[in-house]
Formats: C-alpha cells, sequence, structure tokens
C-alpha cells in the first residue's frame, strides 16, 4: 500500500513537472545519493577526519583548567568531548606549550615556575596528559607551531632566544618527542604560525620556515605542513592585478595599500620566500570571520581560495585547512550562546564538507563561549574577549573548575558521529540545487536574515514587523566505506518541518533509519542560553520504520540539526 | 525599606488572532538605597519549591542586598473582568490594534498572589528581580528604572503550563537593546523565576 502511495505520489509530481510543457524544477528538490558516483572526497585520506572541529584545546587559558581538563578530571572529559564532537583541536603556540611543560614536568621548583607562568597567563601541564588523552580518544590535532622565539630560561618564563639554530632545534625536538612517543596518529599536521601576515617580514618568516621545514620532514616523511595565506574580498580587481599588487612593490609606491592590504601582499612575499620548500607544504590555511555573504566564513570563503590558486600557481592543488572560523569576530562572542548560530554553523558545517579542497576546519574556539564547551575556573564563565565586560555570573562557583557542552556541541557531536562511520563525502544540495559543482549561499542567507530578525527583536519591534527570514533545508550525503550505510547529514533552519525527497542510485534502502536530532522550541531559537542552567535544545534519537526501494521521503523538523542513518544495498 | 509598586496598565494586544491580554504592573527600581542583608521568603506554589529554592538562593548569593519587597498593583477584581471584556470587544473591532487603558490609583488593590523582591549585587552593577505570580493570569512587570540603562535581562524561570501539575525550568537571555522603553518583564501565570538585570 505504502509503495502504491509512493508511486502514484511520484506519478503525481513528474505529471505536474511536464504539465507545462517544459521541465519545472519541484521544491524541495530531492536529495539524490548515487552510490557508484565519483565522491565529492573521502574523508579516510584527510589526516584531520572526521575534519570538523574546533580551534583551541583547554590549553590556552590557565594551568589550573588544563590539569583539570586532562589530568584530575578524565574520565568526565571524555565524556565531554564526546557529547560536543571533539575529534579535532587545534592548539595554538604548540611549541611553546611542549618546551615549557616538559621543563613543568621535570622541574625541582614546581611553585616558583607557576607563580612565572600564571604572571605571563600561559598554561603548564606535561604534553604527555593532553597528547595520550587525544590518543584515547581519538582526537586528531593541528599543532600550530611558532618560529620567531621560543623560551630562553623556560623554568622562568622569559623569552628572547630568536636565533634560528635554537628555535629549529626547539620545534625539531617537538617533533622527534612526537615521534619517539608515539603520537603520531593523533597529530594531523603542523600550522606554520598563527596569522603570521600579521607580521612586517615575510622573506624572514619564509627563510626561517626554509630552514626548518626539511629537518621536519627528515624526522617525518610523511607530516603534513600547512602555510597560512591571509585573505581578501572576491570583488577585488581582476587576478592579474592582484597578483602585481600582491608580489611587486609599484602598488606601495603610488600610495594604493589601503585599496588592497598589506596582508595579503604579505602572503604573495612568503610564498615566494618559501618557493624552495613549498613541495613540503602540503596544505594552505585560511581564518574566515564573517557569515554573511561578502565574508569569508561563506561560500565567498571558498571562492577567495579558488582565486588565490590562480594568483599563484604554486599552492594550487595543495590541501586547505580553515584552522579558525566563526560568524563574527571578537566584538560579539557572546552570539554562540543563540542556538540560532548552531543553525548557522549546522549550514556552514555541510558548506565546507562539500568543498572537495577542505580537509580540518576548527571553529574558534573550543572552550569560550564560542564552541563545544563553556567553561568556568573564576566564579565567571568565559568569555575569551568581550570588550563590554559582559561575562556571565557562574552563581554555582565554589571553586573548582567546571565545563559543560555548549549550543554548538550537539551539532559537532551529530555531525561527527555520522561521519566517522561514513567518510565518503557523496552529494550536498539544498531546497533548491544539489550537485558537487553548485554553490549553495544557504548559510549566508540564513545568516543575514536570521541577524536581521535578532536585531528587530532586540528593538522591541513585533513579530509581524521581523524581515523576512531566508531558511532552508541543508543536506549532505556520506556512505560508509563498505557501502552499507548511508548516513544524511541535515540542517533546517525553517520555523516548519519539511519533508525532503530521496532518490538513490546504484543502492536501495535495506532498514530501519536512525535520527539523530538536536532542535529547539521556536521560542527560543535567538534566545541566549545561559551556561551552568538547563539546555534548551532537545537531543534525541528515532529509529523510524525501514525503508526499501530506491525513493523515500526524510523528514526535518523546524529549526534542527540531524543526522538520518540507514542501512543500504548495492546492487 | 521602599515599597515603590503602584502604578497598572492593562494592554489589550491584538498581535495573535485570539485575544491576548497582559496586565501589567510597575515596579520601581532605586539602587541608590542602601538595602539590607535579609532574607526575604517568597511563597511559592506546591510542587516548585525545590527549583524556585536554587534560583532564589543563588540570586541572594550574588544579590546580596535586599532593596524592595511588594505585591503587585492590579486592578480590582470586578473591575478587571469589565476592562477585559471591553479590550476583548475593542479587539474584535480593531484587529491589530493595540488598546492601553491607564487604571486610576483608587482602583487598584496588592494582590498577594503576585510578590516580588528586588535584590543588588554589591557595587550595584546589576540587580535580580525575585518574582512570584500565583494566579492564572499571563503579566509584564514594566521597570521603572532611576540609574542608567538595563541591559537585557537573564531568566531564570520555573513555571507550569497545566496548572500546577508539573513543573518545568528554563533559563535564556533575550535579545534586548538597553534603550527600548517601555522596559517590560515577562510573567506567566503559574510561574517562579529570577531575573537578572546588569545595568550599563
Amino acid at each position: 500500500m505504502m509503495k502504491l502511495f509512493m508511486l502514484l505520489a511520484l506519478s503525481a509530481t513528474v505529471a505536474s513537472t511536464y504539465a507545462a510543457g517544459k521541465p519545472r524544477q519541484t521544491w524541495p528538490v530531492p536529495i539524490e545519493v548515487d552510490a557508484d558516483a565519483e565522491p565529492i572526497k573521502d574523508l579516510r585520506n584527510s589526516t584531520s577526519a572526521p575534519d570538523l572541529g574546533y580551534a583551541g584545546a583547554m590549553l590556552e587559558t590557565s594551568t589550573l583548567m588544563s590539569e583539570w581538563f586532562y589530568i584530575s578530571n578524565r574520565v568526565e572529559s571524555a565524556k565531554l568531548v564526546r557529547d560536543a564532537g571533539v575529534r579535532l583541536v587545534r592548539p595554538w603556540n604548540a611549541n611553546d606549550l611542549w618546551q615549557s611543560g616538559i621543563a613543568w614536568s621535570k622541574t625541582k621548583n614546581r611553585a616558583e615556575m607557576r607563580a612565572a607562568y600564571d604572571r605571563i597567563h600561559r598554561a603548564l601541564i606535561d604534553p604527555h596528559a593532553y597528547f595520550s588523552f587525544w590518543k584515547e580518544n581519538g582526537i586528531k590535532a593541528i599543532l600550530c607551531l611558532e618560529n620567531y622565539g621560543v623560551f630562553a630560561d623556560v623554568e622562568k618564563g622569559t623569552r628572547g632566544a630568536w636565533q634560528i639554530e635554537i628555535v629549529k632545534k626547539v620545534i625539531c625536538d617537538y617533533v622527534q618527542w612526537i615521534v619517539d612517543n608515539g603520537y603520531k596518529d593523533c597529530v594531523a599536521g603542523f600550522e606554520l604560525g598563527n596569522e603570521p601576515y600579521f607580521g612586517n617580514n615575510p622573506e624572514q618568516y619564509g627563510e626561517r620556515w626554509c630552514a626548518i621545514i626539511p629537518e621536519i620532514k627528515r624526522i617525518w616523511p610523511e607530516a603534513k605542513i600547512g602555510l597560512p595565506i591571509a585573505e581578501y574580498r572576491p570583488n577585488d580587481p581582476d587576478i592579474a592585478a592582484v597578483r602585481a599588487r600582491a608580489t611587486g612593490l609599484e602598488w606601495v609606491q603610488n600610495g594604493n595599500e589601503f585599496s588592497f592590504g598589506r596582508l595579503n601582499q604579505w602572503s604573495g612575499r612568503a610564498i615566494v620566500a618559501l618557493t624552495s620548500q613549498l613541495h613540503n607544504v602540503s596544505h594552505v590555511i585560511y581564518h574566515f570571520y564573517g557569515g554573511e555573504a561578502p565574508y569569508g566564513c561563506s561560500a565567498s570563503g571558498f571562492g577567495r581560495i579558488k582565486n588565490f590558486a590562480k594568483v599563484f600557481p604554486e599552492v594550487a592543488g595543495k590541501r586547505v585547512w580553515i584552522t579558525e572560523w566563526r560568524e563574527r569576530a571578537d566584538e560579539d562572542l557572546r552570539c554562540h550562546q543563540a542556538f540560532q548560530s548552531s543553525l548557522w554553523k549546522g549550514h556552514y558545517l555541510l558548506l565546507c564538507l562539500a568543498q572537495p579542497e577542505v580537509d580540518g576546519i576548527s571553529l574558534h574556539n573550543l572552550g569560550a563561549l564560542g564552541g563545544g564547551f563553556s567553561m568556568s575556573f573564576d566564579g565567571t564563565w568565559h568569555v575569551e574577549l568581550d570588550p563590554s565586560g559582559r561575562y556571565y555570573v557562574n552563581p554555582d562557583y565554589k571553586g573548582s573548575p567546571r565545563v559543560i557542552t555548549g549550543p554548538a556541541a550537539p551539532v559537532f557531536k551529530i555531525y561527527t558521529e555520522a561521519l566517522k562511520k561514513h567518510p565518503i563525502v557523496l552529494n550536498h544540495g539544498n531546497c533548491e540545487k544539489r550537485g558537487r559543482d553548485v554553490v549553495v549561499w544557504a548559510s549566508a542567507t540564513y545568516y543575514s536574515s536570521s541577524l536581521a530578525q535578532m536585531r528587530a527583536m532586540a528593538k522591541g519591534l513585533p513579530k509581524e514587523k521581523w524581515p523576512q527570514l531566508k531558511s532552508n533545508v541543508e543536506w549532505v550525503a556520506t556512505m560508509s566505506a563498505d557501502k552499507k550505510s548511508l548516513s544524511v547529514l541535515m540542517v533546517n533552519s525553517n520555523g516548519r518541518k519539511i519533508d525532503m525527497p530521496i532518490e538513490l542510485k546504484g543502492c536501495r534502502f535495506a532498514g530501519k533509519p536512525v535520527v539523530q536530532s538536536v532542535t529547539i522550541p521556536a521560542e527560543h531559537v535567538y534566545s541566549y542560553l545561559v551556561p551552568g542552567e538547563r539546555p534548551l535544545w532537545q537531543l534525541s534519537e528515532t529509529t523510524l520504520k525501514p525503508m526499501s526501494g530506491t525513493a523515500g521521503v526524510i523528514s526535518i523538523g523546524p529549526n534542527t540539526v540531524q543526522s538520518v542513518t540507514i542501512p543500504i544495498k548495492t546492487r | 525599606m521602599k515599597i515603590r509598586s503602584f502604578a497598572v496598565v492593562l494592554l489589550a494586544s491584538a498581535a495573535m488572532s485570539l485575544p491576548l491580554h497582559a496586565e501589567s504592573f510597575r515596579i520601581a527600581v532605586d539602587l541608590s538605597g542602601k538595602g539590607d542583608a535579609k532574607t526575604v521568603a517568597l511563597k511559592v506554589p506546591r510542587g516548585a519549591e525545590k527549583a524556585s529554592e536554587r534560583y532564589f538562593q543563588l540570586a541572594e548569593k550574588t544579590h546580596p542586598d535586599l532593596l524592595a519587597h511588594g505585591y503587585a498593583m492590579r486592578v480590582k477584581p470586578a473591575m478587571r473582568a469589565r476592562l477585559q471584556k471591553k479590550a476583548s470587544a475593542g479587539v474584535s473591532t480593531a484587529k491589530g490594534s493595540a488598546e492601553k487603558t491607564v487604571v486610576d490609583e483608587k482602583d487598584l488593590v496588592a494582590d498577594k498572589k503576585v510578590e516580588y523582591a528586588i535584590r543588588a549585587a554589591k557595587g550595584r552593577k546589576s540587580f535580580v528581580l525575585m518574582m512570584v505570580n500565583r494566579t492564572k493570569d499571563p503579566l509584564t512587570a514594566e521597570i521603572a528604572f532611576a540609574n542608567g540603562q538595563m541591559r537585557a535581562p537573564v531568566y531564570r524561570r520555573v513555571y507550569s503550563e497545566n496548572g500546577g501539575k508539573s513543573w518545568t525550568t528554563a533559563a535564556w537571555q533575550p535579545p534586548r537593546n538597553p534603550d527600548v522603553r517601555p522596559w517590560t518583564i515577562e510573567l506567566p501565570a503559574n510561574t517562579v523565576q529570577t531575573v537578572t538585570i546588569t545595568v550599563k
């Protein structure tokens, strides 16, 4: 009976499509899965798989917090990382952390060393504590290395050792330590500095890395290495002019430096300076901020990556890491507390997954109301930066740290759990279009329109006067390596349930779909959730009636992120 | 300790297809008062005690100075029924409009089922309203604030949607600009809540 009904429904759809004498696009455009098609990408080829992760690693704030997370509360932390889908982290200043951590593990003057590092706001922790934790919990790390200097007197926390031979030794000792201790499998790769384009000497930057990279590759030949690239606007002048400006001096001489930006020029000069080692650079690295369409954290960002590779063919074909991204810059870090931000992340993560050249991406950041965790270790819930001082008080504070999952956590959990078992990314789309080559702007349109609604709400305007919400259903279809299971990752930013048709090629449904979802009541989509209190989002896991054949419907509720995992059989 | 709550307005809103009547009472907040460290026991509906106790304890811990304790001044029941009937009629004839009826002070009476206390933090950077509505009427409190602008409120609410059979907790902060007037706090029926407001 069900099959008959579906057949009739399909016939009616086809009839209406061709009734006008020409093909008419159905809405929503069905999800299409072709088990035999060339995949968009296979995450098994990525050292950072399942690729969706966080910047930071709970090592950034204090010794107290780091030791609580990685030493004294390891069991609780393991549950936290599962609940927040933490499979990829990206610690800043990784070589500093290691250098000071090794000294910390050996020093006989712990009190003095702790006091010195408290003064410079750096955490001290034995590196074995976090590397072993990552290894036990299947976490990969992109380690951000800095080549401008290392600790001169590590126990006192004084810097000043900038000579290349000293810096090279510390970095290479670090790499050797990773290899010797069997931690290679939890290192996705190395990042050549955090936003080095804010420096002013790309030639020196390139020269120093050219001295270090060969030694890293000698110690660990398969190590992945990423070069940071500054972003620029897609509406820049034509490509030839971009290249001329980025590498030449003429734009400086004619006074146009602010029309393009010295950061972008830095990238060009660094690439030239690193020419002799570019063959050892596997990835280019971007930082994207701003969720609206013109900014990097939208489909625009991927356009920039492609454009840059055209301008600088030296980096064409390199894989991509986006080691920091966020819909806002530092001016509003509390925006992540709204579930609207989680829905936007649900869109953007799928957009990134659908980019063939992109591997790991890490949301800025793991532990500062920005992403997976909210943490409190001093009576407030930590916000990385808030110029207005709008900290959330932790009224339950009793002197010991507390870490809880934040509103982004369930989104990462649902997606990464599905991707671990379904690493083959097959297709991508939304209600209007699908396919590996289409550009989907759903994240940007949702972000801009929902932000406009939030601003109207904040002004006290009645709902009927809010601007229109431009929401959508976005999806990515993934498959297990043995082709026995399919998982569709989905987000619905609409305020109503949407039924998405799904069509299979090269396989058929063969069992009960399991839906893992997170949703929130409509009245709280724009609410800032209060850390420490009961979350307002609702997680659920539901097993549906078996599906069979090659067509069906997957429903997704309003304001929901979900994965739908269905057994399949290939023909 | 001053109790300064006396004005009332009755709002008849036609924002929805069904008539929605949100009666509003006024709470005056003046942080310049010295306050004292007393604990005031608001009468909480049966079943909501445990969750309410935590929220109230948090409020007292972070906002030790009690500035005021009082009851909502509401229109007398007979008049309220008349006004609501009138408002309903107005809604049916003027869709989309909102009518505001200001009631004379002599028609007001303290409703012991709608109780609140105001507590302030040391340094007066924030205050908290501890509120109980044991009636079946959804209410709003209009805040008259004497000490600057108020940032968005943080609600910690214990509420019942089935007449007190079961209780749920929720905590959130709606987006709200500090300069929007009037400054109102929602207080639904069968609700216990604390509302923490940081001062700009």
